[in-house]
């Protein structure tokens, strides 16, 4: 229904060419609350705005973001931030890395909880707070999403290695996609270094399988080429799991089975798995998929919905 | 300065007391202020009274639970002696606190302490409350005694923010302390007016952030009524303590082991690289004290 307001907030808006450019993409009035001030940060000042929290922005690849404060008479400031991100996949990681669920009410997904909304469009992140909810702030607050929603002309694609995760036994909403080794121990602690030598370069998605007392987590990583993957998954046999060497399964202390693979490019490794047969399975479904994949010699990027 | 690699492979290999997510390699020998062989002292105090996120605390509850907290860290009853035991009349004190905008250091408990040090002798021009102004500040420059209290809170990019991390406006550039998620943070506490001056640490967990949301961080689903305060002398050991309180309410909240995304290492490392305390459970002497209902620790 929020969709369907929109005309009637009669503001002209053009597609964001510059830092300036994102308050087009946002009304000046929602209901009650009245723009009050814009603020623009890039990726040499975000620590003066979130400090400790800009490295998250940085860390998938941040070009500037709008920050604009709306105020009401007797009701909390709405704050919304525009995140202009590098590209799609950028936009798509940081709403993966800190979503616990997906409404798909704005963009191309979005999670609404108490004081928050966020969602992704194209190459932008979008977050809109308030210290606390009333029915009026949140109102207006979707209202606001709306508009921005609207704004964005463009959705854009998912990273491709999305559609290599299996389908079977996926939790909803339980995966992060990633190109900074810092969020390699998203779901479930690997290292504390970048064992993998995840970089800008490479394409990164954690997941959750099973339910919670028999959770299994699958790590994908595709490289840039078959090189570059040998390398690491030489390095990570080497350091993880060297008896993946002479077995194609590993039970750790903690009796969770653990495997990895590599097809290709793509890095593949199944961990906490409840059994070595659960284990084995959900890496053969990858490449299945991966195979696919290269048979069809496009990505198959649509199978999962974001 | 070599990095530790540690893997899961070896922390389970390695660590008695691993616990998923927020796991650490417990491998530490120093505890604050006592020898080697002896445990860290970590009082956890809570009271139901205290009210829920966004209410103001009665100042008189929140300077007795410090109080009571403080005696059973130096065993003594008579909050007044407890004082003089960390502070002398002649100290000149820096309170660092934390003004993070939806979750700051309560006033009503910097308030408590610096009537304390009143009370113990410490002239009022010798006290200074504050946080990123510290640098700039006379008393803080000038300060014999530091005192460091803030809220425990997820954070984006450290996993959580700890006592540890508190004093990293010390840095002359905060900045250079953010690399692979804040790994080495306690590396703060080696600074010139910061070694050796830090009497008391008072981790508030009136109301702590169990996760994170959006570029502030926040939302009010995300802090619960635990209503208490973790104090010692080791930060290292008051702070894992309350990483395993989030740890736990994280996976009750979420209802499966949810690990802090990044995970907290720098408490971690802060045991294992720089010897600033232990993050050892077998090497914290825990003390309870007070409402003992959902304790999670």
């Amino acid at each position: 229904m929020y969709r369907l307001m929109i005309p009637a907030l009669l503001f002209l808006y053009v597609v964001p060419m510059n830092a300036a450019d994102l308050s087009a993409f946002l009304p000046v009035q929602s209901n009650e609350w009245s723009m009050e001030s814009d603020q623009y940060f890039n990726n040499e000042n975000l620590y003066d705005y979130i400090d400790g929290a800009a490295e998250l922005y940085l860390s998938y690849g941040f070009n500037t973001v709008i920050s604009r404060r709306y105020a009401c008479p007797d009701e909390m400031d709405i704050v919304v931030e525009i995140f202009d991100m590098n590209g799609a996949r950028d936009a798509f990681g940081v709403f993966t890395n800190m979503r616990e669920k997906n409404q798909h009410e704005f963009g191309q997904g979005s999670q609404q909880i108490e004081g928050s909304l966020i969602f992704w469009k194209d190459h932008y992140f979008v977050s809109l707070s308030t210290h606390r909810n009333t029915g009026r702030s949140l109102a207006a607050m979707k209202k606001i999403a709306a508009f921005i929603d609207h704004a964005i002309p463009n959705e854009n694609q998912v990273p491709a290695i999305l559609g290599l995760l299996p389908e079977q036994n996926l939790v909803s909403e339980g995966y992060c996609y990633f190109h900074h080794y810092i969020w390699l121990n998203s779901y479930y602690y690997i290292a504390n270094y970048n064992i993998l030598d995840v970089n800008d370069q490479t394409d990164g998605i954690v997941a959750k399988y099973g339910s919670p007392d028999r959770r299994s987590y699958l790590l994908l990583i595709q490289y840039p080429d078959e090189q570059a993957a040998q390398a690491a998954y030489a390095q990570f046999v080497s350091e993880f799991s060297p008896e993946l060497k002479a077995a194609n399964a590993v039970r750790l202390k903690d009796d969770t089975w653990h495997t990895a693979a590599l097809y290709e490019r793509l890095f593949a490794s199944v961990f906490n798995a409840p059994g070595k047969e659960e284990a084995i399975q959900l890496l053969n479904s990858v490449k299945s998929k991966a195979q696919l994949a290269t048979d069809e010699k496009v990505p198959n990027h649509k199978t999962i919905q974001p | 300065m070599t990095e530790k690699k540690i893997t899961r492979r070896e922390m389970l290999i390695n660590t008695t007391a691993f616990t998923v997510g927020s796991a650490l390699l417990f491998n530490g020998t120093y505890a604050w202020g006592s020898s080697a062989s002896s445990k860290s002292r970590v009082i956890l105090i809570r009271d139901e009274r205290l009210p829920d996120y966004g209410a103001k605390p009665d100042p008189a509850l929140v300077k007795e639970m410090l109080n009571k907290g403080l005696c059973a860290l130096v065993d003594e009853e008579d909050p007044s002696v407890a004082w003089k035991k960390i502070i002398q009349p002649s100290d000149i004190v820096g309170i660092k606190t934390n003004v993070w905008q939806t979750l700051p250091t309560p006033p009503e408990l910097e308030t408590a302490i610096k009537e304390e040090l009143i009370s113990t002798g410490v002239a009022s021009e010798n006290i200074s409350i504050n946080d990123r102004g510290i640098r700039r500040d006379p008393v803080f420059q000038k300060a014999t005694a530091l005192i460091n209290t803030r809220p425990m809170r997820t954070h984006a990019w450290s996993g959580v923010g700890t006592l540890i991390k508190n004093y990293i406006m010390f840095a002359e550039k905060p900045s250079d302390l953010h690399p692979d998620s804040c790994a080495d943070l306690a590396s703060v506490w080696n600074l010139p007016n910061v070694k050796g001056k830090t009497r008391l640490n008072v981790l508030v967990m009136f109301t702590p952030q169990f996760s994170s949301v959006g570029p502030h961080s926040f939302s009010p689903d995300y802090v619960w009524s635990y209503k208490g305060l973790i104090i010692g002398f080791d930060p290292v050991a008051v702070d894992s303590v309350g990483l395993r309180i989030i740890q736990a309410k994280r996976n009750d909240y979420f209802k499966e082991d949810r690990p802090l995304n990044p995970p907290a290492k720098h408490i971690e490392i802060a045991d294992t690289r720089h010897h600033l305390g232990t993050a050892d459970p077998s090497k914290i002497e825990l003390i309870k004290l007070g409402w003992d209902e959902d304790l999670l620790v």
